[in-house]
């Protein structure tokens, strides 16, 4: 089974995912694909509340901010990254580590 | 090209963690907030104890009330004058006054000057998401306060 990057908002490439709900965007980076199968499955990543995600931080997860510029700049999480929501894509994530676990958030559940 | 295998979402997000009065980064990360503003000096006590007893911890701290509060410092209830000059043998949770409101660590300071104000309270009380008990942020630590006499 290999894996590979999926892309959101241009159904042209290669694992296209349609739709930008927020959800969407968040399976995009979890995007798994059966390439023997030419079967894909996006997978739904798992809600995390903030005893895991001090958890997995300091085990040396990445924390990605998705809010637009403006907000990440008045505050974010300690190391966190900003790639907001409509920027979210192979081309703006390739700078994480694959190998290591990605948090991301929004403001709050809402 | 590799995918990611282990993705998480925070689920109460940013909110969550700065209600939390956790560190963070950014332009406005060195503003002052009420978390830090909350006093521990209020009395506290448990769902069993009796009025009685409860009456000599209010009388020795700055407040006119006690907060009842769980195992886990999670905030049940307040008790107020009333109660704790009442029956000496009630017990804290027969008298109190389940669920008091509270305010967020990440409260501006000015914003809840402004609530204080419009309902002419002198105290707030800060709990974390969790519903655990801070402390107590007094009108006359809050900006625009009377000075003092």
């Amino acid at each position: 089974m290999r894996y590979r990057r999926c892309w959101l908002g241009d159904e042209s490439k290669p694992g296209a995912v349609r739709g930008s709900s927020w959800t969407t965007a968040l399976a995009c980076l979890s995007h798994i694909q059966k390439e023997e199968e030419e079967e894909e499955e996006a997978t739904v990543p798992r809600a995390a509340l903030y005893e895991e995600v001090r958890k997995l931080v300091d085990d040396g997860a990445q924390l990605v901010e998705v809010l637009p510029e403006g907000e990440y700049a008045k505050l974010h999480l300690p190391g966190a990254r900003n790639i907001p929501l409509k920027r979210l894509d192979a081309e703006t994530t390739a700078d994480l580590d694959i190998a290591r676990p990605v948090v991301v958030y929004c403001h709050d559940a809402l | 090209m590799l995918g990611f295998e282990q993705v998480f979402d925070y689920l109460p997000g940013k909110a969550d963690w700065l209600a939390r009065g956790l560190p963070t980064e950014g332009d406005r990360a060195g503003e002052r907030r009420v978390g830090e503003l909350a006093r521990q000096d209020v009395a506290t006590c448990h769902l069993s104890e009796r009025m009685g007893d409860v009456r000599p911890r209010v009388e020795a701290s700055p407040y006119g009330f006690a907060l009842v509060v769980a195992d886990s410092d999670v905030l049940l209830g307040r008790l107020r004058r009333e109660v704790l000059d009442g029956d000496p043998d009630r017990r804290a949770e027969e008298v109190m006054e389940p669920g008091p409101s509270t305010v967020r660590m990440d409260t501006a300071p000015d914003s809840l000057a402004e609530r204080l104000d419009r309902s002419n309270l002198k105290t707030a009380l800060v709990s974390t998401p969790d519903g655990a008990l801070v402390g107590v942020v007094r009108r006359a630590d809050l900006p625009g306060a009377d000075p003092a006499p």
